[in-house]
């Protein structure tokens, strides 16, 4: 192996700093005499300087995508979720999605049982009503499975996929109020900020349960917020049309109704369910009110 | 890499804590993003491998020992999603251009200073358009090198091929990005010495 041999081998190790201390001398003493092996290192250098950062990436809406797929997750993949969700939504009793937005059993339960849990200190009443708001629901959605829920529980109809999540969630891990490691102050904070993060997440997936609890108005108006008002829907659908949707979280809540961010898969999916003609590219399925 | 905020956020996600979890999200999605929009030609692909990765890191957490650091485990869940991804899809490209699996000769070229330099933006988008035209193996492990600075070691471990292999394929996608760059006319003058005909004129592509 002659020199140039010898070096054009350590060239990558060399540029990518992996080069053992006693071989650099030699090979930079190499790099002035030979054109070819300073080429090369000098457009590794410059393909490093100008290579795609990841800095620059778009991520809107991504974490609360990932956060909003995580209590789903087992349910969660690509178009079959969507075959599960229509499942779920036939076996609750096909009305969901009438429920949304409408008075009924379940905010008001929700209700009763937050203002109980207001009596004791606030990081723990928000606690309360949310553990509350989520057992109501639970036990609204197990009463709501006979075909009565069609009239008296349509509002708690749109609730058990949410609540068996619920349930699945708490019972899956460990609650994270008992740690008592760290200091009582910063624990609280989080307790707080958790709490506000989940009952928000509540409101997204229940919005006819946690709208009307009195002590998370930032939940209520969650759905909202971020409403852009140029959206496109890519499928409109009728509520009834859109009862498979029901367990996803809608990405927004608008006049018109609510707004889900589909994969191009899975709108093609679920126009296929539907008998629609599936929109090119993902975008946004509109449930009407 | 150690951080006690981080160790704290993974303690806690360990834990059920999803606010915890979603720092975790929010401080590596465009790491984890970057790296699967550049796998995946498809965006939707993309965003499908990126969750799939917080998803898995979610459920594996309890796994996660700290051996390597938690980026790094999240790019090998992200580089699993992707490939599984191109497994399941049957995307996986012919290679275009040179064949990387050849005994990789470095082209002669007698001019040290890239002139598209100075033109990195547009170098950029050359580099993007190159990437995409390597085989998934070698595209992995530039992406994880050259944009996020791991060492050979930590690649290794994050797709667990041994160091050896790192550095081989390295090397030999280092060198097909570079000849797609010269090629397409946009990086250093043309290599006259061996692709263009040998007429030894610059100007000439």
């Amino acid at each position: 192996m002659n020199e140039h041999e010898k070096y054009t081998a350590l060239l990558d190790l060399y540029v990518d700093g992996e080069l053992p201390e006693a071989e650099r001398a030699g090979l930079e003493a190499h790099l002035t005499r030979c054109p070819e092996c300073a080429a090369y290192v000098a457009d590794a250098l410059a393909i490093r300087a100008a290579f795609p950062a990841w800095e620059d990436e778009d991520t809107e809406g991504f974490s609360r995508r990932v956060l909003s797929a995580l209590p789903k997750k087992r349910r969660w993949a690509g178009p079959l979720a969507l075959a599960a969700c229509a499942a779920a939504a036939v076996f609750a009793g096909g009305v969901i999605g009438l429920g949304r937005g409408m008075g009924g059993a379940a905010p008001q339960e929700a209700a009763l049982y937050s203002t109980g849990g207001a009596s004791s200190s606030s990081s723990a009443a928000a606690v309360t009503a949310e553990e509350a708001a989520e057992d109501a629901v639970t036990e609204d959605a197990a009463d709501s499975l006979p075909m009565e829920s069609a009239d008296a529980g349509a509002p708690a109809a749109a609730m058990p996929p949410v609540s068996m999540e619920s349930a699945g969630e708490e019972t899956d891990e460990p609650p994270a109020a008992p740690e008592i490691t760290e200091n009582t102050a910063a624990a609280a904070e989080r307790r707080k900020a958790d709490t506000a993060e989940e009952t928000e997440e509540a409101a997204e997936d229940a919005p006819s349960a946690s709208a009307s609890a009195p002590e998370t108005p930032e939940a209520a108006g969650g759905a909202q917020a971020n409403a852009p008002a140029d959206r496109q829907a890519a499928l409109v659908l009728t509520a009834e049309e859109g009862a498979p949707l029901a367990a996803l979280t809608p990405e927004a809540e608008t006049e018109e109704g609510l707004w889900y961010r589909l994969t191009e898969e899975e709108l093609a999916a679920l126009a296929r369910t539907l008998d629609k003609t599936p929109p090119s590219g993902g975008g946004y399925v509109l449930v009407e009110r | 890499m150690k951080d006690a905020l981080e160790e704290k956020w993974i303690r806690r996600a360990r834990q059920g804590d999803r606010e915890a979890f979603a720092e975790l999200v929010r401080r590596y999605e465009k790491q984890v993003l970057a790296l699967t929009r550049r796998m995946l030609s498809s965006p939707q692909d993309a965003e499908e491998a990126a969750q799939e990765a917080f998803l898995s890191a979610w459920q594996g957490l309890s796994a996660f020992r700290g051996e390597s650091s938690f980026s790094t485990w999240l790019y090998r869940l992200a580089s699993n999603a992707c490939v599984d991804i191109l497994r399941r899809e049957g995307r996986r490209r012919a290679l275009s251009g040179p064949s990387l699996d050849d005994e990789a000769r470095l082209p002669a070229s007698p001019d040290p200073s890239p002139q598209a330099l100075a033109e990195r933006a547009e170098l950029r988008e050359q580099i993007e358009t190159a990437l995409s035209r390597l085989s998934p193996e070698h595209r992995q492990v530039l992406l994880l090198r050259e944009m996020h600075q791991l060492s050979y070691e930590e690649i290794a471990r994050a797709l667990s091929l041994d160091v050896g292999t790192v550095k081989s394929r390295i090397s030999r996608g280092r060198q097909a990005l570079r000849r797609i760059l010269l090629q397409s006319g946009n990086f250093s003058p043309p290599d006259t010495s061996k692709k263009t005909g040998k007429t030894g004129k610059e100007g000439r592509q």
